[in-house]
């Protein structure tokens, strides 16, 4: 029993390791306010637009007859199907890291422990994990209904019933799905090309989904109703769906009082069912994976051809082939980059069209100038990363025969690269498909390119000056996260005092009433003229202050 | 000389003392030189000073005639080195990590294949080496990290603790190889605190401890005498052992 305890506290320190808080290391305070504010914030969306959801939907007649409960019910249905989904793949992720990576598995089986205890300590913690979770999903959407609802308080009791069975449940529908999901996973293994394209893909269905919604919020605002989205077909749709959807309408039916015997007869079943299933799973998964050798690979049949190539080309490749191939790496650039273009497009058409609603206006090169700015900082934000990533490698590059500036320039030349080729991408579709015009267009991209580079410029020196570099790419890049809040707001501060006033001067100039710019009969220079001003200033100021003391600071970096 | 260091000293902090203080160490083609010591005691630093990974505050690093910091690039196109991380493009296959450094020294296609292909045999790889790096095991990583110090055939071959993790049979080749490649006339530096290999596989080597030189060792004078290395070495660390 020690021995299974002593496991299960060392399991949950590295499990919850980013709770804990050191004194001795450096701390990204300012990374982790906004970090803060922005859950926040999330959250008070979230709950806020929930809350209004629910008293839309409560309010729909079917038939003309208002049934509150009925609708509740069917809510909280969607409200927990929402959250069963986002715990199993929560779950699924904690599982295939607690069970089928093993971080630590070489070090464990030199031990003089029980390999049970181990398996037993790795499940406790998932379990543990998914009651935490589900404590952090379930309660919000409870607390939701209970303000809408004033229930009593057996509501309450009915909620701790939820949050120790729910989870679970979870576990089981994810030891199923965990299956399939290795097995995807082993099949993408070094398929780079595929995983891009699945991703961007996501990304893409994502961002369709998210501009769809705001859409939809869009139109709520205007008419004030939801009710256009929440009529009886729908209704009658959404309840033929509910009824197959086991055992997440019991878990309704459960707390809005409907059938509470049968519901949590059929809870107790999926709650046996999951536990046999969860524990036969994770057995097979944790026993397979201890004895697996990890090195193992597929050797390729196709050989490379012996090339010579150019150093600068040769360290661009290198560049390339450390993104491509690092999944992590792939999404947070070539997919953001790649999927920049459509962001771009939706958010431009959002703003379009609420500056046309909120002041009657139709702007075009100052909003096109401000997406594009804000997005390219988006996507340039890996490249605070440009020194770290690279790990204890690029000390050792310091002993090859390549100058500093050549060294670091095809770093800034590969992010350049990527980043013009999304800028341009987004300016030939907001021509193509908005009412901008080519010169504005023109404009437009000749302010972002420098923009861009001087952001990769300075995220480059930032992260050359501060790059620490630890035994894993995790802990390298959770201690430079600091570099990365830094640059993200330089590049905010320019791009918003750019954007905004370039949008700003317009609207003086254009608004109903104020025209204090027209009558410097400049109103369009000055919206074109000042962007670029601080844009040939702050791509200076970024060229300054990268080539200040570089190679001094290349040599003195020792990680 | 290949190798001329003089008065080297490094210090971490501006506050603290020396790391390394007034190292001198002269070696040319043909030899095998060991930098010996206990743990902590300066070589890795020394090393790293030497393969400019770390800057030197005190004195004049020269490799093949080159100042370490007034010529930089001729003075790391003269040496190869390997780590004793054993530190590589982990997504990179252990081909394109070793082309990729046969591209930075510029060497030829010719040249390049014949390499690869002798080191290929040489150390086992076969066609593990068309892999990516993330899936060899540490002794793997070790040979390429070999292959690639040594791709644009140096006159100084710099070694960090070499010889760690490889198996009898490795390491028995990888020594045989590095003394016949001395024989060419070039020069093998590297760290260890494993007197047993230093004893038998270095012509000299110094000794350093608390990061001062402390003697310079010649292996082929030391033998006619009959003093114990193991006692020697410790004596003059001033840790005699307990027994």
């Amino acid at each position: 029993m020690s021995e299974f305890l002593t496991l299960f506290k060392h399991e949950l320190k590295m499990q919850f390791a980013f709770l804990s808080y050191n004194k001795k290391k450096k701390h990204d305070i300012l990374g982790s306010l906004l970090s803060i504010l922005l859950t926040l914030g999330v959250i008070v969306l979230i709950v806020t637009l929930a809350t209004k959801i629910a008293n839309g939907y409560i309010g729909v007649k079917v038939n003309k007859v208002l049934s509150p409960n009925q609708r509740a019910t069917e809510l909280l249905n969607i409200f927990y199907a929402i959250s069963m989904v986002m715990m199993v793949l929560i779950c699924i992720l904690k599982m295939r890291s607690t069970l089928t990576i093993q971080k630590h598995k070489e070090i464990y089986l030199k031990l003089p422990i029980k390999e049970q205890n181990l398996f037993l300590s790795k499940l406790a913690t998932i379990m543990i994990w998914n009651f935490i979770l589900g404590a952090i999903i379930i309660l919000p959407v409870n607390i939701i209904f209970y303000i809408a609802l004033q229930p009593s308080f057996v509501f309450w009791l009915k909620t701790a019933l939820v949050l120790l069975l729910m989870p679970i449940v979870v576990f089981g529908i994810s030891a199923v799905l965990i299956l399939p999901v290795i097995k995807i996973v082993e099949f993408l293994k070094n398929k780079y090309w595929l995983v891009f394209v699945i991703f961007t893909g996501a990304l893409v269905v994502v961002f369709l989904g998210y501009s769809k919604l705001l859409q939809v919020i869009q139109l709520w605002l205007e008419t004030g109703s939801i009710k256009f989205l929440f009529n009886s077909n729908f209704v009658n749709g959404l309840q033929n769906c509910l009824k197959w959807l086991y055992p997440i309408n019991c878990f309704a039916n459960l707390m809005m009082g409907n059938k509470i015997a049968l519901s949590l007869i059929v809870i107790l079943l999926f709650v046996a069912i999951s536990v046999a299933i969860s524990w036969f799973v994770s057995n097979r998964l944790f026993h397979l994976t201890l004895y697996k050798n990890s090195n193992e690979h597929k050797t390729k049949k196709s050989k490379p051809k012996y090339t010579q190539t150019n150093s600068i080309l040769s360290l661009m490749k290198k560049e390339f082939i450390c993104v491509y191939r690092n999944p992590s790496h792939l999404f947070s650039y070539f997919t953001i980059a790649i999927s920049m273009p459509l962001i771009v497009y939706c958010c431009y058409t959002l703003f379009e069209s609420l500056i046309l609603n909120a002041f009657g206006l139709k702007i075009t090169f100052s909003l096109a100038l401000l997406v594009l700015l804000i997005f390219s900082i988006l996507t340039n934000t890996f490249c605070a990363t440009n020194v770290s990533r690279d790990g204890l490698a690029f000390l050792k590059m310091k002993s090859l025969p390549i100058k500093p500036a050549k060294l670091l320039l095809t770093k800034i030349l590969f992010c350049g690269i990527v980043s013009t080729l999304s800028i341009l991408l987004s300016g030939i579709i907001l021509a193509l498909a908005t009412s901008i015009t080519f010169v504005d267009i023109l404009l437009c991209i000749l302010i972002v390119v420098p923009f861009s580079f001087a952001q990769i410029m300075i995220a480059t020196k930032l992260d050359l000056k501060n790059a620490k570099f630890l035994s894993t790419q995790a802990e390298t890049e959770a201690i430079n996260g600091k570099t990365v809040t830094k640059v993200i707001l330089i590049g905010l501060l320019v791009a918003l005092v750019m954007g905004i006033i370039s949008v700003v001067i317009y609207l003086l100039s254009q608004g109903s009433g104020i025209k204090i710019i027209s009558n410097l009969k400049l109103k369009e220079i000055y919206s074109y003229i000042l962007p670029i001003v601080i844009c040939v200033i702050y791509f200076v100021c970024a060229i300054v202050y990268y080539n200040h003391k570089i190679d001094k600071t290349f040599d003195n970096l020792i990680g | 000389m290949l190798v001329e260091v003089n008065g080297l000293g490094k210090k971490y902090d501006k506050k603290t003392d020396f790391t390394i203080k007034d190292i001198n160490i002269k070696c040319d083609g043909g030899e095998i030189v060991g930098i010996l010591g206990h743990n902590g005691a300066g070589k890795s630093t020394t090393i790293k000073c030497l393969t400019a990974m770390h800057p030197y505050e005190e004195g004049t690093i020269k490799i093949c005639g080159h100042d370490l910091k007034a010529e930089p690039i001729e003075a790391k196109k003269g040496f190869g080195y390997v780590s004793d991380e054993f530190v590589l493009f982990e997504k990179m296959t252990g081909y394109e990590f070793v082309n990729f450094l046969a591209d930075v020294y510029n060497v030829t296609k010719e040249e390049r294949k014949q390499r690869i292909e002798h080191f290929q045999t040489l150390f086992m790889l076969g066609d593990a080496i068309y892999n990516p790096i993330s899936t060899y095991s540490h002794g793997m990583k070790q040979k390429i990290s070999f292959m690639a110090a040594l791709i644009h055939n140096p006159k100084v071959v710099i070694l960090d603790e070499p010889f760690i993790g490889l198996d009898p049979f490795t390491m028995s080749q990888v020594k045989s190889f590095f003394k016949s490649y001395s024989q060419q006339g070039n020069l093998i530096l590297f760290s260890s605190h494993d007197l047993n290999t230093v004893q038998h596989f270095c012509n000299r080597a110094y000794i350093i401890d608390q990061g001062v030189l402390l003697q310079e060792v010649n292996f082929e004078e030391f033998k006619k005498t009959d003093v114990d290395f193991y006692e020697y070495f410790l004596s003059i660390t001033k840790r005699v052992s307990k027994s």
